[in-house]
């Protein structure tokens, strides 16, 4: 029996090559609808990897919270000139002595004018205890390339970004250079590795300067902070810790306040999903659009192949061919039409997905896309059932039709 | 086994072309014994064709029953009828009907596909057939490569490759030449003479039906006489022009 579908097959591979350049036209729709949803499945598998790989880093148990750009400054803290609210620091202990609360870090952050080999720029900067860092050291965010991070009892010394060390000043920053913020010479302790981390939704950590908390305090005389990471003791303890923050920030702000948003991981990896979930529905409604095209583009050319085989339809009918046989011939030809469409889809999805990671990479945005045997398999047999389908009606009608009629048609 | 290999009781076949109908077959009985060589005549558009397919189960009748082998087709479904019809019968048709993409051994290898039968099997069997029609050197080229009198020969081939009881043949000599046309009526002849194979022709040329043992008269739908050929010496040789 398998003898016989291979030879079905062979049959049906030498009636499609037969067809020549029509069936090849014909592949055009299948190849754009299944390329697209290779780009799309594997574009957002890597994007998904890399925002996944970040958070990873971070760990589960973790929270992120902010406090909202609102116009107008703080009330509490009565700090002015800046459209930032920060956290009072009442709130800060109160989070900090949770029996949850493992580890906090409570950044500052401002923007600043240095200057360096007679140039200067306006440069983010973040600071934090060195203490605290410590505990977030494998967080990735403090990463180093060169020299060392901030260490406790460390004055006035700086670890700046790639960015900020090759590329804001005439001259590449080194270690152990002097750069001047805000009037107050600091010497440069170590360069961080070029990530594409964002620092709780502020500046990218390539172009931030990060201080010591105390030299912060010395050049700004209100340090509050508007960002906080605070890791539980456990991954249960999150959500306890999650209610119990949201609990201290509404005896502050009100019932209903919005100012303070607290995010776990999860809840944030969740909310990336979704944009890329509808990002992918997106790409998907384009692939079924090219792909209902390919189809009827299918079905044109098995209506035009049952035409023109219509005597020899009658002939194999008479001599003894069943119906079934020529059912499964007729939608095994259509069946490798979608397939020739989708290896060559599968090709130029890959081809186009690697490029766009290459360029997103290239950017900043750690894109990896990867080859996924699943996808490919997947996608090659789904293209084959698209070309079957579409050749379901023109295969039914080859496959039903009366040898008689169709002999004495091709007379 | 049954006395007869086709048998069809009270058969018709009716068209309906719109309101009206067309009464093709108006109640025919045929027995075509094992081994015989019966020839159908008649005028043009009497109803030959319409008979000799529904004699070979290509086409089911409107009412009646046909039987191949004692076996009632109105009692199989159509991939059996086909099944029977590959195995039983072969078809030698005016216009050849091979296959244009096919090589000559190629449309000789496809009824036995249909039957099952290994490739090997196949190529063996259809190579052995073709060089019994005298066309050895001939394998490998297509119909549109060979002259009317060979495609006919291919088709002859086909329609013995599954050693099959019956030869069914409408106007097997209608678009050929004399010299091509008695080729290929001697051979039919031999078939019947020497394999044992039954024959059944349709013709509308009276010479050429009487190389039959049996003249199955039609006009009109019915069958008007049944006669058996007095041969002669002379006659079997056949007095083809
Ligand atoms: N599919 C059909 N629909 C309607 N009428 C048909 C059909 N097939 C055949 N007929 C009619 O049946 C009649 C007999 O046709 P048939 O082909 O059997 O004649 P024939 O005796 O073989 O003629 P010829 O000698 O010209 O081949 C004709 O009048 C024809 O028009
Ligand atoms: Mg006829």
């Amino acid at each position: 029996m398998s003898q016989i579908g291979l030879e079905v097959f062979r049959f049906a591979l030498r009636n499609l090559t037969h067809q020549g350049l029509r069936s090849y036209l014909t592949l055009l729709g299948v190849v754009i609808g299944i390329a697209s949803i290779v780009t799309l499945i594997s574009l957002g598998a890597g994007l998904n990897n890399a925002v996944v790989k970040q958070f990873e880093q971070l760990g589960s148990n973790t929270l992120f919270i902010t406090v909202g750009a609102v116009a107008g400054g703080n009330q509490e803290s009565g700090q002015s000139g800046t459209n930032l609210k920060t956290f009072v620091d009442a709130d800060v202990e109160k989070i900090r002595n949770l029996p949850e609360t493992a580890d906090l870090l409570a950044p500052v952050v401002s923007s600043a004018t240095v200057e360096f080999a007679r140039s200067t720029s306006k440069v983010a900067i973040i600071g934090f205890d060195p203490a605290e860092g410590e505990s977030f050291a494998d967080s990735g965010f403090f990463d180093v390339q060169e020299g060392r991070t901030l260490e406790k009892g460390d004055g006035f010394v700086a670890l700046i970004g790639s960015n900020v060390s090759r590329e804001l000043f005439d001259k590449d920053v080194r270690l152990r250079d002097r750069i001047t913020i805000e009037g107050r010479s600091f010497r440069v302790i170590g360069i961080t590795k070029e990530s594409a981390q964002s620092f709780g939704g502020g500046p990218n950590t390539n172009d931030t300067i990060f201080i010591s908390l105390k030299a912060f305090e010395q050049i700004y005389s209100n340090a509050d902070p508007i960002f906080m990471l605070v890791r539980t003791k456990t991954k249960d303890d999150v959500a306890t810790a999650k209610a119990k923050v949201e609990r201290i920030f509404e005896q502050r702000y009100g019932k209903d306040q919005k100012e303070v948003v607290v995010n776990t991981s999860e809840q944030i990896l969740e909310s990336i999903g979704s944009v890329l979930g509808l990002l992918q529905m997106f790409l998907a409604g384009v692939a079924s659009i090219s792909l209902l095209v390919g189809g009827i583009g299918i079905m044109n050319t098995m209506i035009m192949a049952v035409l023109e085989r219509t005597q020899e339809i009658g002939v194999m009918k008479a001599i003894g061919a069943t119906t079934t046989l020529i059912l499964s011939l007729f939608l095994l030809e259509a069946g490798l039409i979608g397939l020739a469409g989708g290896v060559i889809g599968v090709l130029v999805g890959y081809g186009l997905a690697f490029l766009i990671g290459a360029i997103a990479t290239s950017s900043g945005l750690a894109l990896d896309v990867q080859l996924d045997f699943l996808l490919i398999l997947g996608a090659l047999a789904f293209s084959m059932l698209v070309g079957m389908i579409s050749g379901l009606i023109p295969s039914r009608n080859a496959a039903n039709m009366d040898p008689v009629v169709a002999l004495r048609g091709a007379e | 086994m049954s006395d007869f290999v086709i048998e069809a009781r009270n058969v018709t076949k009716t068209y309906e072309l719109g309101e009206v109908p067309v009464h093709v077959l108006k109640g025919v009985d045929v027995q075509i014994k094992r081994g015989e060589f019966v020839s159908i005549t008649g005028p043009s558009g009497s109803g030959k064709t319409t008979l000799l397919d529904v004699l070979s189960g290509l086409l089911r009748p409107t009412r009646g029953e046909i039987l191949i082998d004692g076996k009632k087709i109105s009692e199989m479904d159509d991939n059996a009828l086909a099944h029977v019809r590959g195995k039983t019968i072969g078809f030698v048709f005016q216009s050849f009907h091979l296959i244009n993409r096919l090589t000559a051994l190629e449309n000789v290898m496809l009824p036995l596909w249909f039957q099952g039968i290994s490739e090997e099997e196949r190529r063996e069997i259809a190579a052995r057939t073709l060089i019994s029609v005298g066309l050895g050197d001939r394998l490998h080229h297509r119909p549109t490569e060979l002259s009317g009198g060979q495609r006919q020969r291919v088709a002859i081939a086909r329609a013995l490759a599954t050693d099959p009881d019956v030869i069914v043949a409408d106007e097997p000599t209608g678009n050929l030449d004399s010299q091509s046309g008695a080729t290929i009526l001697n051979m039919i002849d031999e078939l019947n003479k020497k394999e044992g194979k039954t024959i059944l022709m349709v013709t509308h040329e009276r010479y050429v039906a009487e190389r039959a043992e049996r003249i199955i008269h039609i006009k009109d739908g019915l069958i008007q006489s049944s006669e058996k050929v007095r041969k002669t010496k002379e006659k079997a040789k056949g007095d083809y022009k």
